[in-house]
């Protein structure tokens, strides 16, 4: 290896104990037998870890927290919990007066409460009472008409109906 | 810096203050430290640390507590300093051409006072680096990063971050000699 690129690996990897120990291996080897990348190298530590090693380090005034933390405190006080997200959500979509919107919203409310209701409706009539009651009722039309019609009464043979008529 | 356990994140994902206080105790040092070194100013290091403490606070619900805290917290302390720096390095300029320079000629007679600290020393070196150049100094030399976690935390790859630190180096080394030279 020649002494530039020994010297570009001094300045990386080498110093910063990234390289593997074969290759740092090799570097020394190079370095004990020659003097210019000896001296550079000297050069190069000291402008780099040298140089830090001793580098003070400064520590931040605890204003600073109290100047982070008021303006935390500030801004969650402005931002709402979920429930009150959620309820203006729910705000927004209901009460802002946007006619077409409401409109539409009241349509499909109505549809809806209809479509529900007359399910509700023929649920509850056609296998049970609604059209077994007809059938009855019916039944029991065309049995009075029949009676009558046997005794030679215009009426539907029931007492009340003998009584009035 | 030591990763943030999840029942203490999951807290402050739901807006615990106390559980929020824990995090910044835990990485503030750091934030501070490597927004110092990169924007150069204790005055703009305290800004750009409310601004990664905001910032981690508002965007701490999107966290995946299965990713690296440290990785994300040194990601936005690194971007919202180079952030600050661009923005503000204009204006500094202007500013500081009448304290301090830059050129190798004035670091050196800086340099050769006597009693002068070596923190200053460190800064006029990291002036003499570009912003990206910098933080990838700052995260390896000061904070110790690898080069895998140094080009997670920057999102570049690792060839770029040994390139960066190579051309910083570099730069570095020319000013050292200059400055030896000149107080020869």
């Amino acid at each position: 290896m020649k002494c530039k690129e020994i010297q570009d690996l001094i300045l990386s990897d080498y110093l910063d104990g990234e390289m593997g120990e074969k290759e740092s291996a090799h570097i020394d080897e190079h370095i004990a037998g020659c003097q210019d990348c000896k001296k550079f190298c000297v050069d190069a530590k000291a402008v780099s870890a040298e140089l830090f090693e001793a580098a003070g380090r400064v520590e931040p005034g605890e204003y600073i927290w109290q100047r982070i933390k008021e303006k935390i405190v500030a801004e969650k006080a402005k931002s709402p919990t979920f429930a009150e997200t959620i309820f203006e959500k729910l705000r927004y979509v209901f009460y802002i007066p946007r006619p077409a919107f409401a409109i539409a919203t009241i349509v499909t409310m109505l549809l809806i409460f209809g479509t529900v209701t007359r399910l509700i409706y023929s649920r509850g009539e056609l296998p049970g009472t609604g059209m077994t009651g007809q059938i009855e009722y019916f039944d029991y039309i065309a049995q009075g008409a029949a009676d009558s019609s046997a005794n030679g009464n215009a009426g539907f043979g029931t007492a009340v109906e003998r009584y009035f008529l | 810096m030591q990763d943030i356990p999840n029942e203490v994140l999951k807290k402050a994902q739901g807006g615990d203050v106390g559980s929020f206080e824990i995090i910044y105790r835990a990485t503030c040092g750091f934030v501070y430290n490597v927004a110092y070194r990169i924007v150069n100013s204790r005055e703009d290091a305290e800004e750009v640390a409310q601004e990664v403490f905001l910032k981690i606070y508002r965007n701490l619900k999107y966290f995946r507590l299965e990713s690296s805290f440290k990785t994300w917290a040194y990601r936005i302390a690194t971007n919202c300093a180079i952030t600050h720096y661009k923005r503000t390095a204009r204006e500094k300029e202007r500013r500081e051409v009448y304290h301090t320079s830059t050129d190798p000629e004035q670091a050196a007679s800086v340099s050769g006072r006597s009693g002068e600290s070596h923190n200053e020393t460190i800064d006029l070196f990291l002036k003499s680096i570009n912003e990206d150049q910098r933080a990838c100094i700052v995260l390896r030399n000061i904070e110790g990063l690898s080069y895998k976690q140094i080009a997670d935390t920057l999102r570049i790859s690792i060839n770029t971050v040994r390139s960066r630190l190579k051309r910083a180096r570099e730069k570095m080394l020319a000013m050292r000699k200059e400055m030896v030279k000149d107080e020869m």
